[in-house]
């Protein structure tokens, strides 16, 4: 393949001859000669094509946000002799090179080996794939390359940052009867003294209270509060209409952060979660415990992007189709229209208690427009609008107002007992 | 080091040309030609700080046409075409092309810290391309002047008509070359990649 840098030679050296027989100036016709001599030098050597194989090393194949990566890229010449190659690790547009290099201009042997490696950083959560590797071994004067790709990929999970929701007391309202570490309103089995009450046979030992009983005379048993667990169903709006910002700051992203920080905070309260995305597709996960849920819940949550034109008033019948009715709903919006007040409205119509957690969208907009006065009279206003629907959704449900800069534990701190467990 | 020197290289090139045109456009002594001259260069070196500036590689080769238009159109009109000095200026140009384009690939590998392998072979092949750069820019010296001289000397008589329709040949035979070069290279047998190379058709 030729480069442009051919045809600006070739027609130097035309220019160059014309202007020479036109002027009838020998000196000038000759100056045709070295674009022409250049030319020979670079078809002497030709590139040949290349023929690679390559293989890629990642340091982990599942990682955070703004953690380190490692790849290593190794590739060997099985073509012919390459005086220059240049050649590409492509890498996601999300990933920051932080130090080595994924693109490297090399001579290769035939039979030779090459290996670089790079430390990249993603900044944007998701599924990404590392690859392929394209190659173009080109001729030292830029007058001929020739292109392969060596389709070698590597696939990588990128978590979202999880929250550190470990001093926040959230817990559903109502338990199931699968035990756990929320105390029921019921005896049974647990930690947390409830009453005394006359012995019944087969009694543990350890529960009687002696002191009662030698106060009484009779045998007396010491009662627990029954520690349970319940559900929580995380719905997500993902929606076109919750976008707002920027690819990596945007109310959607930041609301797939406060679902992962709950849902793992719920699963190691030894609780069950589930999940609803509303996107382009209704994505969910069905309750179950534990951290293998943890993880299906983080593999749909990685794959969260925004779309899809669906009302979000209808989310109370997808909950209540999937999910049990005694289930606590966190529902996480931006509340960027007032469907969220009708999805919160139907869910409670259905019977279950709802938690709103809503990602201010206003100062990541804020922030996009250059700051003058209609901006700030705009921003007042829309401030008012949010503030109004926040105050209509905290007479049917309780609501955490965030803003995506701070900690999502400090406004679930912030809203105190009225959310902690009864 | 390399990286800095890498990327200052091509302006550096640049510089002196620009220099070198200023200095032979101030000795026409035509006035019209001057300023005509003058503004060929000034234009030159504003597509080629514009083209600096934007990144745009066309915007630089206007600026590298202007430029040449500049120096040859002081040298062919007024100050009369000297053959070593000429050749040696073309040869200059061509080299900025060659350096841009090597800057463009190495600097931002140089730029980054790598394993004292990976630089190794870095270093191999940009001595490589300078190499075959000045193995070049030699023969793009040397040659014509040779060629020059071997004419002028009655060696080879360069007003015949014989040699006028060699030279028209020569170069027909070049460019017919260099236009069929891609359909030889697609009609040539290749071997079968092996496993896991899949060259781009």
């Amino acid at each position: 393949m030729r480069t442009p840098l051919v045809m600006g030679f070739v027609a130097t050296s035309m220019a160059f001859l014309f202007l020479g027989v036109l002027l009838r100036s020998w000196q000038v016709l000759v100056l045709s000669l070295p674009p022409l001599l250049f030319l020979a030098v670079g078809t002497i050597a030709a590139p040949p094509r290349p023929l690679l194989t390559a293989q890629r090393v990642v340091s982990r194949d599942r990682l955070q946000v703004g953690s380190e990566l490692q790849i290593d890229l190794t590739l060997r010449n099985d073509g012919p002799n390459l005086d220059l190659l240049e050649v590409v690790d492509l890498l996601p547009p999300e990933f920051r090179l932080e130090s080595g290099t994924n693109q490297a201009v090399v001579p290769l042997a035939p039979g030779e080996t090459f290996a670089f490696s790079c430390i990249v950083r993603p900044a944007l959560k998701g599924e990404y794939s590392l690859g392929p590797v394209r190659a173009r071994a080109i001729d030292p004067l830029g007058l001929g390359a020739e292109d392969a790709t060596v389709p070698v990929t590597t696939r990588v999970l990128v978590a979202p940052p999880l929250e550190d929701m470990r001093h926040v007391r959230f817990a559903p309202r109502r338990t199931r009867p699968w035990f756990g570490q929320i105390p029921s309103k019921r005896p049974g089995l647990g930690s947390e003294f409830w009453a005394v009450r006359e012995y019944a046979s087969g009694d543990e030992l350890r529960r009687i209270n002696w002191k009662a009983t030698a106060r009484l005379d009779r045998p007396l048993t010491n009662e627990y509060v029954g520690e349970r667990s319940g559900d929580v169903v995380i719905v997500l709006d993902a929606r076109q209409e919750s976008f707002v910002g920027t690819r990596l700051d945007n109310p959607v992203e930041h609301g797939v952060r406060a679902a992962l920080g709950i849902a793992d905070h719920v699963l190691s309260a030894r609780n069950r979660a589930g999940l609803v995305v509303a996107r382009n597709v209704l994505d969910r996960v069905l309750p179950a415990f534990g951290r293998k849920q943890l993880f299906r819940i983080l593999e749909a949550l990685v794959r969260v992007g925004t779309g899809g034109q669906w009302p979000f008033s209808h989310v109370a019948r997808i909950v209540s189709r999937y999910f049990p009715t005694d289930a606590h709903v966190v529902l996480i919006s931006p509340l960027a229209d007032f469907t969220a007040l009708q999805a919160t409205i139907g869910l409670k119509a259905q019977g279950y208690d709802v938690l709103v957690v809503s990602p201010s969208p206003l100062d990541i907009q804020r922030a996009l427009v250059p700051k003058s006065d209609a901006q700030n009279l705009a921003y007042r206003i829309l401030r008012e609008e949010r503030a109004n629907l926040l105050l209509q959704l905290r007479r049917v449900s309780e609501v955490v107002d965030w803003d995506p800069r701070t900690p999502l534990a400090l406004p679930f701190r912030r809203l105190g007992r009225s959310i902690r467990a009864p | 080091m390399i990286s800095r020197s890498l990327r200052i290289a091509p302006s550096a090139c640049f510089g002196i040309l620009a220099v070198w045109t200023a200095y032979d456009v101030v000795q026409v002594s035509s006035a019209a030609w001057a300023v005509g001259l003058l503004i060929l260069l000034t234009a030159a070196l504003i597509t080629h700080l514009l083209g600096n500036v934007f990144r745009g590689a066309r915007a630089r080769s206007f600026g590298l046409v202007f430029l040449g238009a500049a120096y040859y159109g002081a040298h062919v009109a007024v100050l009369g075409v000297q053959l070593v000095v000429a050749v040696a200026f073309l040869t200059l140009l061509i080299v900025y092309v060659e350096l841009r384009f090597l800057s463009d690939r190495f600097a931002p590998i140089y730029a980054r810290r790598l394993h004292p392998d990976a630089r190794r072979h870095v270093d191999g092949a940009l001595a490589r391309a300078m190499l075959r750069l000045l193995v070049a820019s030699v023969l793009a010296v040397f040659v014509p002047i040779f060629a020059a001289d071997l004419a002028l000397s009655g060696l080879v008589p360069l007003t015949s008509i014989l040699t006028a329709i060699f030279l028209a040949a020569g170069l027909v035979a070049v460019i017919a070359l260099l236009a069929l070069l891609p359909l030889f290279e697609r009609r040539a047998p290749r071997r079968a990649p092996p496993e896991g190379a899949h060259p781009k058709g």
